[in-house]
């Protein structure tokens, strides 16, 4: 190894040895300001899992959002694949599928308790072939929904066209709700953190304070603001790190275990998503990042 | 080439204190030169100077043939590595023992363990103060404490010392001993820089004296030459300690009682 590498080894390792004493200078502040910075991440990323669970309900709500369009008994094949190829061109429709009477009836009969659809005569549940149209989520609107079933009703072979059992309005309502809670939860999470950075320059001014006589001494001996700085660095980037990963940590335990109580108890398929690979990466590199903005603001602060 | 150069320098404070007026002086490699002068005169001002803890206001500040003004602002800790600064208040780090202390800037360095621990222990047995390595610095006496502050200095091997009232703090058997100390460094080659108002360190070593009053350099002694009294100004005006009396206690009551440490 050359020199200049030994050198640089001896002073990273000096300056994590003084970084770790500057934990260790205030350890309650430096543990209230882990904590703080868990509960902040921990938040952060419940948030993002139950807006993610939101989303995914509400594109499986408008997947619901279709049009029903029933055939009149005797159209030819040829005609109703005409007719669909017509409606599939259209930018609103997401898609487009054939249901024969069969199919139909099915359906209709998933929409009766079983004991009463046991119960009732073969053929009494109706059943008519026709064709599903689903909306693109952002094209649902009540007046697209409304046109285009005008339209389908003006096309020839159609019978009888039944608009949407959810409400397009409320689809949209839904939607816009969403979004209104994604805006507040990101001005939280910009709050939360904004506030643990706070704490982060905090813990690291005191840091500095107690090392002041230190480090105006190191300088007149010949410290380079590297030198002074890099402990300071440390300290703040193992606290942002060690603090936002516990939170990533957390919020992984709160996800799994609301999971695990929803299945028991509601039965519920649908789980609150959690995506540990880029949860527990954005944690890293925000516990990093958040650490060295609060450095950079603390020895900007005080550096002698 | 000299070592430290000063041409017509004059500092002004924002406060409006004119600290120095038009100082300029060369030290030459190897030279021991007390700055001397009453208080206010702006001898600590001067050493800032050099230390580029301060930015002159007029004039340049050369040291080892570098002009202070021009240089990058990164290359200021590389400059003072060359340089060795002592304190009246010692500026021990309480919670470090003796060998903490003095191996502080040798981190700075990047050297082995092994390297430092040679080093700080030469040092500290040099200033025979070997034995408190392990000490706190409040175990020791003043004296005890200054040469530590001095192996601080020294351990990093500067070819310039700069000493801004080292013996303030002290009684005059020990100001004795830490300018001794200064001679024998100065043998040995260092170039020595040392601010003093102690009249009887003056008289007892007899080196080159640079003599500032309210920021003027008003006299540049070489050495050898017995001391000087100020045209039109009064001793004790110049706030000079009164010489010892013929008898020997009196002496060593009236300097040991350090007038500037008293608050
Ligand atoms: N940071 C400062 N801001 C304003 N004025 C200052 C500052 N430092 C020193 N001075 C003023 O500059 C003048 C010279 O001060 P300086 O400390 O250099 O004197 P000195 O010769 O070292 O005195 P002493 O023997 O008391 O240490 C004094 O009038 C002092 O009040
Ligand atoms: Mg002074």
């Amino acid at each position: 190894m050359s020199r200049p590498i030994i050198v640089g080894a001896r002073r990273a390792i000096h300056a994590v040895c003084e970084g770790f004493k500057g934990l260790v200078v205030s350890p309650g502040q430096t543990l209230a300001c882990i904590v703080s910075l868990a509960v902040a991440g921990c938040l952060v990323a419940l948030s993002a899992s139950f807006t993610g669970l939101a989303v995914q309900m509400l594109d499986r709500t408008s997947r619901n959002t279709q049009v029903l369009v029933y055939l009149k008994d005797r159209v030819a094949g040829r005609q109703v694949a005409g007719l669909m190829e017509q409606v599939r061109v259209r930018p609103d429709v997401e898609s487009v599928t054939y249901l024969s009477a069969e199919q139909d009836r099915s359906l209709n009969a998933a929409l009766l308790p079983a004991d009463v659809v046991a119960s009732l005569p073969e053929g009494a549940i109706p059943g008519q072939h026709a064709v599903a149209v689903a909306f693109r989520t952002e094209a649902a609107t009540p007046t697209t929904i409304h046109e285009l079933a005008t339209y389908l009703k003006s096309l020839e072979g159609v019978d009888v066209v039944a608009e949407p059992p959810v409400g397009a309005a409320r689809v949209q309502a839904l939607a816009s709700a969403i979004e209104y809670g994604r805006v507040v939860v990101s001005i939280l999470a910009v709050l939360l953190l904004a506030g643990t950075l706070f704490f982060v320059v905090g813990t690291l001014t005191r840091t500095m304070d107690s090392r002041h006589e230190e480090m105006a001494i190191l300088r007149l001996l010949g410290a380079t603001d590297a030198h002074l700085r890099a402990p300071l660095y440390l300290q703040g980037m193992s606290q942002g790190l060690v603090g936002l990963v516990a939170g990533a940590l957390a919020a992984q335990t709160i996800t799994a275990a609301t999971n695990g109580y929803l299945a028991a108890t509601l039965g519920l398929v649908q789980p609150v998503p959690f995506h540990p690979t880029p949860t527990f990466a954005i944690a890293t590199v925000g516990g990093l990042l958040l650490g060295a903005v609060g450095a950079a603001i603390a020895s900007a602060r005080r550096l002698p | 080439m000299p070592l430290v150069q000063l041409h017509q320098v004059s500092k002004r404070f924002p406060s409006g204190t004119q600290a120095l007026s038009g100082v300029s002086f060369s030290v030459e490699p190897g030279e021991f030169v007390f700055l001397a002068g009453p208080s206010g005169a702006g001898k600590t001002t001067l050493l800032r100077l050099l230390l580029h803890m301060e930015i002159a206001t007029e004039g340049d500040v050369l040291l080892f043939g570098r002009n202070l003004a021009a240089l990058r602002r990164s290359s200021i800790p590389y400059l003072r590595r060359n340089i060795g600064s002592i304190f009246q208040d010692f500026r021990l780090l309480g919670d470090r023992t003796v060998f903490d202390n003095v191996a502080v800037g040798l981190h700075i360095l990047g050297l082995s363990r092994r390297e430092i621990r040679r080093r700080v222990n030469n040092t500290l047995y040099d200033l025979s103060i070997d034995r408190y390595a392990d000490a706190y610095p409040s175990m020791l006496s003043g004296g005890e404490q200054q040469r530590v502050a001095i192996a601080r200095a020294l351990v990093m091997q500067p070819a310039l010392v700069l000493a801004d009232e080292p013996t303030g703090n002290l009684d005059w058997e020990l100001s004795n001993d830490i300018v001794r100390l200064f001679d024998e460094l100065h043998a040995k080659g260092t170039t020595v820089l040392m601010a003093t108002h102690d009249r009887f360190l003056l008289d007892a070593f007899p080196r080159r004296t640079l003599l500032l009053n309210k920021g003027f350099l008003i006299e540049d002694r070489p050495a050898g030459e017995g001391p000087s009294v100020v045209p039109d100004a009064p001793q004790e005006d110049l706030g000079l300690p009164q010489p010892p009396a013929a008898d020997g206690d009196d002496a060593l009551e009236a300097t040991s009682v350090p007038t500037e440490a008293t608050p």
